[in-house]
């Protein structure tokens, strides 16, 4: 199952990237050589084991509640930002959601 | 490296400011290593590295993805060209507190993907051994700044084998802990679940005193472990008389330049001679490694570079007149190619419906990997021993053009970082001049028996290297310089 | 379009019944973030509350708050929920500005509960709704769009506050069904004391999937997403609008679109989001920066031995063993805190009834006149029953308990203290009485032979004469025993 280059200007539009015409071609014969070749894991069987997703086994532990923030040493947290303007991170303007003034959106 | 620090002669500074000379020199001309991306000036190194600790006066390079707070962290990326992290990595301030001075930082393949150091935005390093190959990678820069004298030990991040290939490539010791041992907090994530620090040394004394100094417990960092840290010096010179030391068929194959099936032939002749029992085994799984890295460290890779977006910190297309030109702008042009490719991967690797053929497939194929090894450990043996690369040190060019000729590079040492497990490369001796290093590998955090065989190896080609200097302040061999 | 959210029922339009499904995400209320150790505090100067981990710094990592794991644990034992011993943190990946790592720490596939259950009270039943899952996540910041002209400015200091996500099965099936749901799952929210439910500050926040299907059809139809709603009446209304507007596509003969959709407060409409907000995948996976969540099941017990009594349990210990009305059991155990105040005053006055009379008269209108729920109300519970006290023993008529209650809240000072310095206590002293008793049968003997023969209402007429004499201090049961005594003699 190949992709093709649809479908590779699809996953750049999800990565946020974006890639022109020549690169799309480049990266789609790229990524099916890749492909190709993890293509070996189909050989193997996979119904018994787990999964690994973490790098050790141990279980999480909690934060300490007098553990206090990472200082940012220098400055204002706007010190390495692009846009920065009255103690916000500027982008320009979203579409906002109720087409009034503010979006307080919030996590989904 | 305390033992011999304190001699009292010279200033603690002097070893600084050597190193730093040395360090600039090799940075210009048509000669030029290239091995640090920044260097610390000479004003602000006198008096550092008088804190009184296993490091005082040691200098130290380090890793351009490990967050400092004097000099800039850029990752060997476009997008954080000049980015100044405003907190510095654990390891980092380990090192500062047991005396060690951070000297430069080195340079590597953009955020570690690479295997060769030719990722890097700002220009490959070259091998101090033959100046026409590359040092291996991702950690490149640090291999090559031990390997050229100019500091003793350094800092790299090992992911697949980044640490440990390069070590071979420039033939110096290169160390991947355990899982968990070190922190990674500070250290810029290219593949959370894989990613350690780990350490390069002259000696494997170096390289294991250092690995001392930055292992333990840190609350920043939920996947380092709480276990109490062994002393890994402790038996050092004791030899393996009577270690069963497993050779792994799968990873004398084909794929293996025969001269270094020689020198790896000759390392365990000497083992052997020493009182090691030496049996072959089987790891199963190892042809899957590869194709399972390049699923789960992509995957991984592609949200963890999510993050650098234009919008707290980094590059931003100054024409961008949206949100979404920000990102596609300031991505497009902070990434390089190799990076591009990776996220790529990942994000078709997570996507809806193709998880479970992908990531989902991988992550299982992990565990399959991590029980050949277990089995292996419960059959009785005590460490592997595997060369660490299947060729030497290669041309710089040579496979820039070939994603996974390239990838194949890192065949025999990324199963370390699937399972989770410890190895250390140390130099078996060379190939037409080229540095050729062996693998051993050990169950987890079981370093110090594992430094304990790279030790008795290293001792074993003794006769046919020059002395180290004895001061560890100094530089390593010096040959290059 | 109240109109329409109050006349819809379950099955009007042409047979058609809603099936509506909630999310909920709840902000808890830790001191703490989810994963770094910034302030919560609600409402301080933009980006005060940061860090490298919540600004998404190169090289930062997640560290998890064991107090939020704790009141997620009492909120799913509180829903009847399956805890896991295990659950996953898991990534949801997508870009926003104020979503600074482009992905948000979540649970996906192993969420720490699920399987739980919620009694609603609605209409005079009861209907249970089923729990699908309770997850922990991270909220995202804030993006405000009116400080600068063409740009949308970001605010992190709600990033990494810790949330929970509530999400029903699809079994309520009219608006204001949803509104009762709301309301009582909030109600225990407060009793449970994890999150402040402010609507307003943003700590409780709805959306909801809706679909209609022929009434008593098993199968569901193509859903809908609703989403900025401010408010529960909120809710209600885009509801009634939404479901109004499927009715309409299907009495057409067209097919409800799976689409999102936004409330609009204002216009009182709904409006689909944008077809390219739409388009998410999130490529979910496990955060490989946070092990699993373990959870023993000693401490699963320990949780659910510190769960404080729910306001339905709450309630009916009240009718049943303190003898109280169900109405007034009902206002009583609206919230915890006045539920514990009415408790604590009862128990000292040792008269539930007396007690429930006076927190839910005078104590709640002058709450209401102060705009403060009653744990900010100034006279405690020990200072109340004292004045009840005076009433209960005649001290003081209950009239001039009232008036003594306000000068309490004005002054803070003790019901004896005031009823001292103003001389408020009643008369009960006989001769005293007596006194202003024959005054008045003596200036009125017409009244008391037309009393004596019979005309028993005049004792009123008596009573308030003897009042007036006393300049209202005479204790009025005493007056009436010494009348009745005079008059029948
Ligand atoms: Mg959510
Ligand atoms: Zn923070």
């Amino acid at each position: 199952m190949a992709v093709s280059e649809e479908q590779v200007r699809r996953i750049a539009d999800l990565a946020r990237l974006k890639p022109d015409g020549a690169a799309i071609a480049r990266l789609t014969g790229e990524l099916n050589g890749i492909l190709e070749h993890v293509r070996a894991l189909e050989r193997l069987d996979v119904e018994g084991p787990e999964d690994t997703v973490h790098g050790s086994n141990g279980a999480i532990t909690y934060r300490d509640p007098d553990l206090e923030p990472d200082g940012l040493v220098a400055g204002a947290p706007g010190d390495r930002a692009p846009d920065w303007r009255n103690g916000f991170f500027v982008v320009p303007r979203l579409p906002a959601l109720d087409g009034g003034a503010d979006e307080d959106r919030g996590a989904p | 490296m305390a033992r011999s620090v304190g001699s009292g002669e010279a200033a603690p500074d002097h070893f600084v400011m050597t190193a730093l000379a040395r360090a600039q020199r090799t940075q210009e001309g048509s000669d030029s290593l290239h091995a640090f991306l920044a260097l610390r000036e000479e004003a602000e190194l006198v008096g550092r590295g008088t804190a009184k600790g296993d490091l005082t006066g040691v200098p130290v390079a380090v890793k351009d993805n490990l967050c400092t707070l004097d000099l800039p962290t850029s990752c060997g990326s476009r997008f954080l060209e000049g980015y100044r992290s405003p907190f510095e990595a654990t390891v980092i301030r380990k090192v500062r507190e047991a005396g060690g001075v951070v000297l430069g930082k080195t340079n590597m393949d953009e955020f570690a993907m690479g295997s060769s150091t030719e990722n890097s935005a700002y220009g490959p390093t070259r091998n101090p051994h033959d100046l026409g190959r590359v040092p291996g990678g991702s950690s490149g820069g640090s291999a090559a700044a031990v390997a050229a004298g100019i500091v003793r030990c350094a800092l790299g991040s090992d992911t697949g084998g980044s640490v440990r290939q390069p070590a071979a490539f420039c033939g110096v010791v290169g160390i991947k802990p355990t899982y968990g041992r070190v922190s990674r907090y500070g250290l810029v994530a290219f593949a959370s679940s894989l990613d350690q620090v780990g350490t390069f040394g002259a000696s494997v004394e170096d390289a294991a005193r250092l690995l001392q100094v930055i292992s333990g417990h840190d609350e920043r960092d939920s996947t380092s472990t709480r276990r109490e840290v062994p002393d890994f010096l402790d038996g050092f010179d004791d030899g393996v008389e009577g270690l069963v030391v497993g050779v792994p068929d799968e990873y004398f194959t084909d794929a293996l330049e025969k001269e270094i099936r020689t020198r790896c032939d000759e390392a365990l002749e000497r083992l052997r001679d020493r009182g090691a029992r030496i049996r072959r085994v089987s790891l199963p799984h190892t042809a899957y490694a590869v194709p399972t890295y390049y699923v789960l460290a992509p995957a991984e890779a592609s949200s963890n570079l999510a993050r650098f977006d234009g919008v707290r910190y980094g590059v931003r297309a100054p024409e961008a007149e949206s949100v979404r030109a920000v990102y596609d702008e300031s991505r497009t042009r902070g990434f390089g190619p190799e990076v591009v490719r990776r996220i790529m991967l990942g994000t078709f690797a997570l996507s809806a419906g193709y998880y479970d053929a992908y990531y989902g497939r991988a992550q299982k194929v992990r565990s399959l990997i991590t029980r050949d090894f277990e089995r292996t450990w419960d059959d009785g043996i005590d460490v592997l021993f595997t060369p660490t690369s299947p060729t030497p040190a290669f041309e710089l060019g040579a496979r820039t053009g070939d994603p996974v000729a390239m990838y194949l590079s890192d065949i025999y040492t990324v199963t370390a970082n699937l399972a989770g497990i410890p190895g250390i490369s140390v130099p078996v001796g060379s190939v037409d001049g080229l540095p050729i290093g062996g693998q051993i590998l050990a169950p987890r955090w079981q370093e110090t028996r594992m430094i304990r065989v790279a030790r008795a190896l290293e001792a074993s080609l003794a006769g046919t290297r020059s002395r180290r200097d004895p001061d560890p302040r100094a530089g390593g061999e010096g040959g290059m310089v | 379009m109240s109109e329409v959210a109050r006349t819809a029922t379950p099955t009007d339009g042409g047979g058609m019944e809603a099936v509506i499904g909630l999310e909920i995400h709840v902000q808890l209320r830790t001191v703490q973030k989810l994963f770094c150790p910034d302030s919560t505090r609600f409402g301080d100067a933009p980006n005060t509350h940061v860090c490298p981990v919540c600004l998404g710094l190169p090289g930062a990592l997640p560290v998890l708050n064991g107090e939020a794991v704790g009141l997620a644990l009492r909120t799913a034992l509180a829903f009847g929920c399956t805890i896991h011993p295990t659950s996953i943190f898991a990534r949801k990946n997508y870009f926003y500005p104020d979503l600074p790592k482009g992905y948000q720490i979540s649970q996906f596939e192993q969420p720490i509960a699920t399987d739980g259950r919620f009694a609603v009270e609605h209409g005079g039943g009861v209907k249970e709704v089923r729990v699908r899952r309770i997850h922990m996540e991270e909220d995202a910041g804030k993006s405000l769009h009116d400080r600068f002209s063409r740009s949308t400015a970001v605010d992190l200091n709600r990033t990494g506050t810790p949330l929970i996500e509530l999400v029903s099965e699809p079994d309520l099936r009219s608006p204001s069904e949803v509104r009762a749901y709301l309301q009582q799952v909030k109600q225990v929210l407060e009793y449970l004391d994890v999150s402040d439910c402010n609507m307003e500050e943003g700590s409780l926040r709805v959306d909801a999937n809706v679909s209609i299907r022929p009434a008593g059809a098993a199968g569901l139809g193509t859903k809908t997403e609703l989403k900025n709603m401010n408010s529960f009446s909120g809710v209600e209304k885009a509801l009634g609008v939404e479901i109004r507007r499927q009715r309409g596509i299907v009495a057409e003969g067209g097919s409800v679109e799976h689409i999102t959709l936004l409330w609009d407060e204002v216009r009182g409409e709904v409006r689909p989001m944008r077809s390219k907000e739409e388009s998410h995948d999130y490529r979910y996976f496990p955060d490989p920066d946070l092990p699993p969540l373990v959870v023993s099941a000693e401490r699963i017990e320990a949780v659910r031995a510190e769960l404080p009594e729910m306001p339905v349990t709450r309630r009916e210990r009240f009718v049943r063993d303190l003898g109280l009305p169900e109405y007034d059991a009902e206002v009583l155990t609206s919230t915890r805190e006045l539920a514990d105040y009415f408790e604590s005053v009862a128990a000292a006055v040792g008269d539930p009834k007396q007690a429930s009379n006076w927190v839910m008269g005078p104590v709640l209108a002058l709450s209401k006149d102060r705009g403060t729920a009653v744990d900010a109300f100034p006279v405690g519970a020990e200072a109340l029953a004292g004045l009840v006290r005076l009433v209960q023993e005649g001290v003081v008529s209950r009239n001039v308990g009232k008036e003594v209650l306000g000068k309490m809240v004005e002054r803070g000072e003790s019901a004896d203290a005031i009823v001292e310095a103003e001389g408020l206590a009643q008369i009960q002293d006989t001769s005293r009485l007596e006194g202003w008793v024959d005054e008045v049968l003596d200036a009125h003997p017409d009244e008391v032979a037309r009393f004596r023969e019979g005309e028993k209402r005049l004792q009123g007429y008596f009573m308030g004469e003897v009042m007036k004499a006393s300049k209202g201090k005479a204790d009025p049961a005493e007056v009436a025993r010494l009348l009745g005594r005079k008059l029948n003699a």
